[in-house]
């Protein structure tokens, strides 16, 4: 009674469940159909496009270790000045030796690229017309939103520690420098040094504990770059500096904050002028 | 030419800003060397971490059983925030009493850094004129000064409210948008064996009727300002819209009596100012979406076609509508203008797709799909690029409600063999059971912010 005066809104009625059944059954027809146009005419087959919106490669000094992700958004400008050439790296515990390119995967989009949407159908008779099947992309596994981001709740640092080639999770009292993940590379792309590279992982790390990112602020295409100057004790010199905007200001506040708040910073092996860029994209 | 010669000048400005900023990291390095940079991407640190300290209470006490119990209903609050998550009490190195509001000396800031506070809320109870009133302070950790000072009362001595209150204004001092543990959400159950109106805190407490007379009820909507509630029931010949309210200056009843007479009305959403309502009533058979306005005055068909078309959701500049049409064979959300022009469908996957729900940021738009004879909540934005599940079960999710800070959705599900109401943030994480009692618990509409 109440289904039929109110169409499928109320869904829990029997004719809700008569209508499943017959929805199902449509169901089966209309996968049939799928095949048979898939098998009559396969050159029409729409090809789903990949699952990565843009790739933008952010090379140069900001992650030697770390090529680049898709981004969604409009992408900023490369935050860094040149493509510098991966940073050869010191594996541990053996003499600097040149370290392999880590490749990284782009990252996925949140969800599914689908395809151009086709126009709007012309008034079709209700019930029996069959869905415009051959015109929609192919159902597909959508990438389940948990996938992407149950990345986000790992410590990636740790993640991506094990997954470099050669290099071994920073023991930051043992001082026995390792390979580094967040490395950097000078402008000619020559190696830092191990002292260097040991410092990255440390400040790294710690900074990473103290910075606040909601589900809200991640996987937005933001960008913060702050620079600070470092006494040679870690202490931070005047003030935290945002050279460069998100353009969101609890992303840029967060950032700011997470360096106030991992005041002191590890000893760093030459004290001065340090950029620190932070991104929304996880691993 | 001189506008096109600036326009030309900007766009190379805009193509070459990378680099431009080589150029000046460049002179950087020239001047000092390579400027180190180091990059840092997000932890696993997606809340706020605050100290809520024992309220300090001025005037008439309240008493201190209860400014215990208004602390753990502050750290209540603030856990069903999921971005602010109160400090546990064993961390605390710095002073767990707060001291008088007008004391704003003497805050231990390096204690609560070593804490591992990212904040910490001070406050001060007192009463006025009967009522619990809170004055609150919020500080920033970081920098050792206070981010946000403010005063709250109570609508009524409910300490309960008082605390979600206060935390909601904590997570606005700290996210910027404000918290909803002080929100309702409205739904319909059949606990008492009749299908009535409920309303209940967003935690689900409190859980109570909001009517009573013997009529089947439907579709719940919240008037924007959080003052009464719409519904669709069967009193008569035709279902049509009713209001019910607790403010004593409303009329419960029967509204819009006279609009398009003999006809039924299914389902009504406010617009985001409360002036018009989209609604669906049947034409010659066939479902229709119609728009108009408060006073039952200029009625405008939205949609037509032979098909069903129902569940409308606005967007939240109110200048668009979702809703669902089968004019494709199957039910597929789809958009429109609030005119009813630039239709175009929206979902293209799943065979039966239904009650959009528009999100408060107009970022997505929610929808239950049918999976497998079941239903899971997906999300697509408005373009229809990307579309994802954020539930999935082998039983039944439906009918998702945003709340009005976007973070969260409520939605009804068949999980645990019977529908009850649960409630998740957005991106599917962090899902709580908000309905315990026997019947089914259907259609929730999660309510406003009411200041």
């Amino acid at each position: 009674m109440t289904a039929d005066l109110i169409g499928w809104d109320d869904e829990h009625g029997p004719d809700h469940r008569r209508r499943l059944r017959n929805a199902m059954i449509l169901s089966v027809a209309l996968h049939g159909s799928i095949f048979a146009a898939f098998a009559i005419s396969p050159s029409r087959v729409v090809v789903p496009m990949p699952d990565v919106i843009a790739v933008e490669l952010i090379a140069g000094p900001v992650s030697g270790a770390r090529p680049s992700r898709a981004r969604p958004a409009p992408k900023p400008a490369p935050p860094a000045p040149t493509k510098a050439p991966e940073p050869p790296a010191p594996p541990p515990p053996a003499p600097p030796v040149a370290k392999a390119p880590v490749q990284v995967l782009p990252e996925e989009s949140p969800g599914r690229i689908r395809k151009a949407k086709p126009e709007v159908e012309a008034k079709v008779p209700p019930k029996p017309a069959p869905e415009p099947v051959v015109r929609r992309p192919k159902k597909e596994e959508a990438l389940s939103y948990d996938d992407a981001m149950a990345e986000l709740g790992l410590d990636e640092t740790e993640e991506f520690l094990e997954a470099l080639p050669g290099a071994r999770e920073e023991d930051e009292s043992s001082g026995e420098p390792q390979a580094p993940t967040g490395g950097e590379v000078s402008q000619a792309g020559a190696a830092i040094s191990p002292e260097l590279a040991a410092w990255n992982v440390a400040t790294k790390r710690l900074i990473q504990r103290k910075w606040v990112t909601p589900p809200n602020l991640r996987n937005r295409g933001f960008v913060t770059q702050l620079q600070v100057r470092l006494t040679l004790s870690g202490e931070l010199l005047g003030p935290v500096e945002i050279v460069r905007t998100s353009g969101d200001i609890y992303f840029d506040d967060n950032a700011v904050k997470a360096v106030l708040t991992a005041a002191p910073l590890p000893p760093p092996p030459k004290p001065g002028l340090r950029v620190i860029l932070f991104r929304s994209e996880a691993n | 030419m001189h506008v096109l010669g600036r326009f030309i000048f900007l766009c190379g400005l805009a193509l070459t800003g990378a680099s431009a900023e080589l150029a000046l990291a460049q002179s950087l390095e020239n001047e000092r060397g390579p400027l180190p940079t180091l990059e840092i991407t997000p932890g696993n640190v997606k809340a706020y971490r605050t100290a809520v300290l024992r309220f300090h209470e001025a005037g008439a006490p309240v008493g201190e059983g209860r400014i215990d119990d208004l602390r753990k209903e502050i750290e209540r609050g603030l856990v069903f925030s999921s971005i602010v998550l109160p400090l546990e009490h064993d961390a605390y190195l710095g002073e767990p009493q707060s001291a008088a509001m007008e004391v704003e000396t003497g805050f231990d800031c390096e204690s609560w850094k070593q804490s591992g506070a990212d904040a910490v809320l001070q406050g001060e109870v007192s009463r006025d004129e009967g009522r619990l009133r809170a004055d609150l302070r919020v500080w920033d950790v970081a920098r050792c000064q206070p981010l946000k000072t403010g005063r709250v009362t109570g609508d009524r001595d409910d300490l309960a409210q008082l605390g979600r209150i206060i935390a909601d204004e904590t997570v606005e001092a700290l996210s910027g948008t404000r918290g909803v543990a002080s929100t309702e959400i409205a739904f319909m159950s059949d606990r008492t064996g009749e299908r009535q109106l409920y309303v209940m805190a967003a935690d689900g407490r409190g859980q109570r009727p909001a009517t009573n007379s013997r009529f089947l009820k439907m579709a719940p909507d919240w008037f924007p300002d959080g003052r009464a509630l719409l519904y669709v029931g069967y009193d008569g010949i035709q279902p049509g819209f009713f209001l019910t309210s607790r403010d004593p200056k409303i009329t419960p009843g029967p509204i819009l009596r006279r609009l398009m007479p003999g006809l039924p009305k299914y389902r009504g959403r406010f617009d985001p100012t409360g002036e018009e309502l989209a609604m669906v009533s049947s034409v010659d058979g066939a479902s229709e979406i119609f728009r108009v306005k408060r006073k039952g005055n200029e009625a405008r068909r939205l949609t037509n076609h032979p098909a069903i078309d129902i569940s409308p959701s606005w967007s939240p500049d109110g200048r668009e509508i979702a809703f669902v049409s089968d004019r494709s064979g199957a039910p597929q959300i789809y958009l429109m203008n609030r005119d009813g022009g630039n239709l175009r469908r929206l979902t293209y996957t799943g065979a039966y797709n239904a009650t959009p729900s528009w999100s408060p940021d107009g970022r997505w738009i929610a929808y239950e799909t049918r999976v497998r004879g079941q239903f899971d909540i997906w999300l697509i934005d408005p373009s229809g690029q990307i579309n994802f599940p954020i539930v999935q079960h082998s039983r039944s999710d439906e009918a998702p409600s945003w709340s009005p800070d976007g973070r969260k959705i409520v939605f009804s599900s068949e999980r645990r063999g019977r529908f009850d109401l649960y409630v998740m943030d957005w991106n599917g994480e962090n899902i709580q059971r908000l309905t315990q009692k026997v019947g089914r618990n259907i259609q929730p509409a999660w309510g406003p912010q009411v200041r």
